[in-house]
C-alpha cells in the first residue's frame, strides 16, 4: 500500500515537474508587465462529460444566405449566426456574460489601453486536426477587412509572438474600445481563420468551404439556399447536442409556417406579420418573443441640401406621421414596444427608449402635415424608394401607407438579404441619390459605441450620418480614457442622433421564432437557448438538443 | 327579247362589302374572350373613374367597424374585410380589403390597367424590334442575316421566365423596367418568324419587278415587305401578349416586377400568400382569377386572329 501511495506521488510530482520544465503557462499567470486594466470576462463552461450528438435540427431562416458570410475576415451583415456553428473566437458573448473566454483562456490590457495579450487554451487545433496557434491570431488580425478593419489596422504597431499560446498587440495609441469591437460580437476580428487552410484555398474557395475551430463542420452549400453542418466532437468545450443543423433560407412567411407545420423545420425565425396569430394559437409550437433591437429608419444623403430629408422637420414629419402603436399591433400582434431610441436597451450604454431616458415619439398626423407644409412641401413629396429590411415587406408598405397619409410618396426596393446587407454594409455609400429611406436594425451585443462608431460618425465604414457636431463630441470620446466621460458622451450623441432625427426609431423588434416538439427539452419554454444578451440568433450552436 | 337596261340590275354598294366583310371576318369569333378582355380594356382605361376607392390609401372605416375589429373607436383601417356575401363583408367593399384595408375591387380595377398597359407595351416594343431586325435579317441577307440570326438563335435558347429575371436585377423594379424587360425577351421570336416570311415574300414578282425599276431597298421594305409581313406579326402580337401578362405576374410575384404599392395582379397574389394559409382566399383567388381570365381571352382571340388572316386555314 505504502509503495502504491509513494509510485502515484512519484508520477504526480515527476508529470507536473515535466509540465513546469517545459514552461506550459498556467491560465493565471500574468503576460503584460505595469499596471493592467481591469477586464471583466467570465469562464468558459466546459462540459465535464461529453455527450453523444443526436439528431438533425433544421432552420429556417427568414432571408437567403450569402457564402460571404462564411468568411470572417470579410465581417458583415448578419454572419455571426454561421461564425459561432464553423467558427470560433478567443473571446465572444455567451449566456455567461458578454464577454466570454473562449479560444482564450486569459486576457490582458494595460492599464492605458496601449497592449492587449491573449493565452490561448492548450491543446487547440482546427477541424482538419492542424494546431491553432498564435501565429493563426496574428494571420487573422492581419488579413480582417471586414467591418472596422481600418481602425484596427490603424490602431496596431506591432503583433508579437510571445509563444504559440501567448500573443501581445501593441498599439500606437491607447484603444479603450479594443476588446468592446476585438469581442465575437463586434466584428470578425476576433474569430480565428486557419491561416494554412485559407492560403491554400483563397478568399473564394473559403466561402465555399469554410473551415474553422468551431462546434460544427461545414459539409455542404447551394448558395443562398441552405447549407449544412455536422457536429465536430472534437470541440474544447464539449460535444454538441445535435448531429447535423442545416440551414435554409426561406424569405416566405408562408413557407416557414409550413415548414414547422410538417416537421420539415425545427426552428424558424421571424416569424411575425399575418401568421404570427397561427404561431401563437398553435399548440404544438413553442414560441418566444426575442426582443433584439429597435427598428429605425435613415435617410442616406440626407445631408446633400437637395435632399428633401436635409431639413430638420421634414425627418420630424416621418417620423410624427408613423402610428407606431397600430404598427406593433397588427405586425407583432402588439408584442413589440414603441421605442424612442435606435440602439436596444440591452446594449451597454445605451439611452432607454422607453420614455425614460428618450421620449416614445408621438403619432400626429396634423403636425407632420404641418410640418411638410413649413419646409416648403404643402402638398407632400415624392422620394425615390423605401428600402425595407428583407423580408419585412409588409411591415414596409404598412409604414409607406403611413408616410403617404401625411404626403411623402414613395415605392419599395424589395431586395434580399444578402443585396439588402451588402448595401447596408456600405453606408451612405450603398444608395445613390439623396432621396431615399432605409428601414434598418442591427441586434448585436455590445456597447452602444460599436453602433454609433459604425453608423453614427463620418468615418463608419456603414455610416449614414456625418455631421459636426457629433464629430466633435465623438472625438473627445476617442481621446478619452475615463470611462465615465465616454459613456456620457455616448449617450450625448445618442441623444442628439434622435432629438435631430438623424435616425427615427420605430420599435423595439420582438423578433419571435418558433420551434416545434422534436425541440428539447419537451414543454420547456425555449428561452434556454437564446440566453446570451441581446443575441440576434441562439447561439452557441452546441447547446441545441433534439430528439433523435 | 328582253332587254335589260344598264345600271337597272341588283348593284353592290360599298357598304354592303364592308359589312360582309366584317360579317366574314367575325364569323365564328370567339364572343366570350373578346367581351373579357374589352371589358377589361374598358375597366383599365376607366379605372381612376368607376373604381369605387383609391388604389393605394386604404378604405376609411367607421366608427362601428373599427370597434369591431379593434375595440377602439378610431382606427386607420379595418383589414382583411371578407367579400360582400360573407359574413362580415359590406357592399362598400365588395370583394373585401386586403392587409391594409385597402379595397379589393378598387386594386383589380387599377391592376388591369397595369398589367395591360406594360403586356401591350412590352409586347408592341418586343415586336417592333424583332419585325425590324427580321426584315433586314430576311431582306438584306448576306451577313446582316447571319448577325441578326445567329444573335436572335442564342437569345431564343435563353428560357424567358429565368432570363428576365434577370434582366430584372441588373435594372431593378419598376413599371416601365419590365416593359423594357418583356421587349428584351421576347423580339428574337418576332424575328424569326418575320424573316422567314420575307425569305418567300422577296421572291415574290412585285418585289422583283420593283428591284427592276430601281426602286431603293429602303422604299421597298418600308412599301412592300412590311404591309406583307403585318399579317404574321398581328398573330404572334396576340399570342405574346398573354404571355407577358404572366411574365409580369412573375416577376411582380417574385418582388423583381412592379414595385409595391402599385397593384399589380402578380404582386397581389404574392402579398396574401400567407392569408391563404388563414383562410382569407378572396385575396389570392381574385387577382389570380383576373391573369387567367385576361391570359386565356388573349390566347384564344390570338388563336381566331391566326386562323382568320391565314388564307389556308380560313378557307378550309
Amino acid at each position: 500500500m505504502r509503495k502504491t501511495v509513494f509510485a502515484i506521488g512519484a508520477v504526480l510530482t515527476l508529470g507536473c515537474g515535466v509540465a513546469w520544465g517545459q514552461g506550459a503557462p498556467s491560465a493565471s499567470k500574468p503576460i503584460l508587465t505595469g499596471p493592467l486594466a481591469k477586464l471583466e470576462i467570465k469562464d468558459a463552461k466546459i462540459e465535464a462529460v461529453r455527450g453523444t450528438p443526436k439528431g438533425t435540427l433544421n432552420i429556417g431562416l427568414h432571408f437567403g444566405l450569402d457564402p460571404g458570410w462564411f468568411d470572417p475576415l470579410g465581417y458583415y451583415g448578419p454572419a455571426h449566426h454561421f461564425y459561432y456553428l464553423v467558427h470560433d473566437a478567443l473571446i465572444k458573448p455567451m449566456p455567461q456574460g458578454e464577454f466570454t473566454f473562449s479560444l482564450a483562456e486569459h486576457a490582458e490590457m494595460s492599464a492605458n489601453f496601449t497592449k492587449a495579450a491573449f493565452r490561448l487554451r492548450p491543446g487547440l487545433k482546427f477541424q482538419d486536426g492542424h494546431p491553432l496557434t498564435t501565429a493563426d491570431v496574428k494571420w487573422t488580425y492581419e488579413n480582417y477587412r471586414g467591418y472596422n478593419f481600418k481602425l484596427f489596422q490603424d490602431k496596431l504597431d506591432r503583433i508579437e509572438i510571445v509563444d504559440d499560446r501567448t500573443i501581445v498587440l501593441h498599439f500606437k495609441e491607447p484603444f479603450v474600445d479594443f476588446l468592446d469591437l476585438y469581442n465575437g460580437a463586434g466584428s470578425g476580428i476576433g474569430w480565428i481563420v486557419p491561416s494554412h487552410y485559407y492560403e491554400r484555398v483563397g478568399k473564394d474557395g473559403f466561402k465555399t468551404r469554410p473551415m474553422g475551430a468551431g462546434p460544427f463542420k461545414f459539409v455542404s452549400q447551394e448558395a443562398g439556399v441552405q447549407a449544412s453542418f455536422e457536429a465536430w466532437n472534437e470541440y474544447w468545450r464539449r460535444a454538441p447536442g445535435v448531429k447535423a443543423i442545416n440551414v435554409r433560407g426561406i424569405r416566405d412567411l408562408a413557407a416557414r409556417m409550413a415548414g414547422l407545420q410538417t416537421g420539415e423545420l425545427d426552428l424558424a425565425y421571424g416569424m411575425t406579420g399575418k401568421l404570427l396569430q397561427r404561431v401563437l394559437a398553435d399548440p404544438k409550437l413553442r414560441w418566444d418573443p426575442n426582443f433584439t433591437a429597435p427598428w429605425h429608419l435613415v435617410f442616406p444623403g440626407y445631408n446633400e441640401p437637395s435632399s428633401p430629408f436635409h431639413d430638420k422637420r421634414v425627418r420630424q414629419a416621418v417620423s410624427l406621421a408613423i402610428n407606431r402603436p397600430f404598427l406593433v399591433k397588427q405586425e407583432t400582434q402588439g408584442i413589440g414596444k414603441p421605442w424612442g431610441n435606435w440602439i436596444s436597451h440591452e446594449n451597454r450604454d445605451a439611452l432607454r427608449g422607453d420614455g425614460t431616458e428618450l421620449p416614445v415619439p408621438p403619432y400626429d398626423l396634423a403636425k407632420a402635415k404641418q410640418l411638410l407644409a413649413q419646409a416648403g412641401f404643402p402638398n407632400g413629396f415624392e422620394f425615390d424608394w423605401y428600402v425595407p429590411f428583407a423580408p419585412y415587406f409588409d411591415m414596409a408598405e404598412r409604414i409607406l401607407n403611413d408616410l403617404r397619409a401625411a404626403g411623402m410618396r414613395s415605392k419599395m426596393q424589395m431586395l434580399d438579404a444578402p443585396a439588402y446587407m451588402a448595401q447596408t454594409s456600405k453606408g451612405r455609400k450603398g444608395f445613390p441619390g439623396n432621396r431615399t429611406i432605409v428601414q434598418r436594425i442591427d441586434p448585436r451585443p455590445g456597447g452602444a459605441k460599436a453602433l454609433i462608431r459604425l453608423y453614427a460618425v463620418c468615418g463608419g465604414q456603414a455610416s449614414y450620418i456625418c455631421e459636426p457636431q457629433i464629430e466633435a463630441l465623438w472625438a473627445k470620446h476617442e481621446a478619452s480614457i475615463d470611462p465615465a466621460e465616454r459613456d456620457r458622451l455616448a449617450k450625448e450623441i445618442q441623444r442628439i442622433l434622435v432629438e435631430e432625427s438623424y435616425l427615427v426609431p420605430l420599435y423595439l423588434n420582438p423578433f419571435v421564432h418558433a420551434v416545434t416538439p422534436k425541440v428539447l427539452p419537451e414543454g420547456d419554454p425555449v428561452h434556454r437557448y437564446w440566453d446570451t444578451v441581446n443575441a440576434p440568433f441562439p447561439w452557441p450552436w452546441e447547446v441545441w438538443e433534439v430528439k433523435g | 327579247m328582253a332587254t335589260i337596261p344598264i345600271g337597272a340590275g341588283p348593284t353592290i354598294t360599298a357598304q354592303r362589302v364592308a359589312r360582309r366583310r366584317y360579317r366574314v371576318f367575325f364569323r365564328n369569333a370567339p364572343i366570350v374572350p373578346l367581351l373579357i378582355v374589352t371589358v377589361l380594356a374598358l375597366v383599365a382605361v376607366l379605372a381612376p373613374v368607376i373604381a369605387p376607392h383609391g388604389k393605394l390609401d386604404p378604405v376609411k372605416p367607421t366608427q362601428d367597424r373599427c370597434l369591431a375589429k379593434y375595440g377602439t373607436a378610431d382606427c386607420p383601417y379595418v383589414d382583411n374585410v371578407p367579400p360582400f356575401w360573407a359574413h362580415g363583408g359590406t357592399l362598400d367593399t365588395p370583394l373585401g380589403t386586403d392587409f391594409l384595408g385597402r379595397d379589393v375591387l378598387s386594386r383589380l380595377m387599377y391592376g388591369a390597367s397595369i398589367s395591360l398597359v406594360v403586356a401591350l407595351t412590352g409586347t408592341l416594343f418586343a415586336g417592333a424590334i424583332g419585325t425590324v431586325l427580321g426584315v433586314l435579317a430576311g431582306y438584306m441577307g448576306k451577313w446582316w442575316d447571319q448577325i441578326i440570326m445567329r444573335i436572335t438563335d442564342a437569345w431564343l435558347t435563353l428560357p424567358s421566365l429565368v432570363f428576365a429575371i434577370l434582366l430584372s436585377s441588373v435594372r431593378g423594379p419598376g413599371l416601365w423596367n419590365v416593359v423594357l424587360i418583356l421587349a428584351l425577351v421576347f423580339w428574337s421570336r418576332y424575328s424569326r418568324a418575320v424573316r422567314a416570311e420575307v425569305l418567300a415574300i422577296r421572291e415574290r414578282e412585285f418585289v422583283k419587278l420593283a428591284e427592276i425599276n430601281g426602286i431603293g431597298k429602303l422604299t421597298i421594305i418600308w412599301r412592300h415587305i412590311i404591309p406583307n409581313v403585318m399579317n404574321t406579326v398581328m398573330v404572334l402580337f396576340s399570342l405574346q401578349v398573354g404571355v407577358a401578362v404572366i411574365i409580369e405576374a412573375s416577376l411582380s410575384f417574385l418582388g423583381v416586377g412592379v414595385p409595391p404599392p402599385e397593384p399589380s395582379w402578380g404582386l397581389m397574389m404574392a402579398q396574401e400568400r400567407e392569408s391563404l394559409m388563414e383562410g382569407r382566399w378572396w385575396l389570392a383567388v381574385f387577382p389570380g382569377a383576373c391573369i387567367t381570365m385576361l391570359v386565356l381571352s388573349a390566347n384564344m382571340l390570338g388563336d381566331w386572329l391566326r386562323v382568320r388572316l391565314d388564307p389556308q386555314l380560313r378557307n378550309r
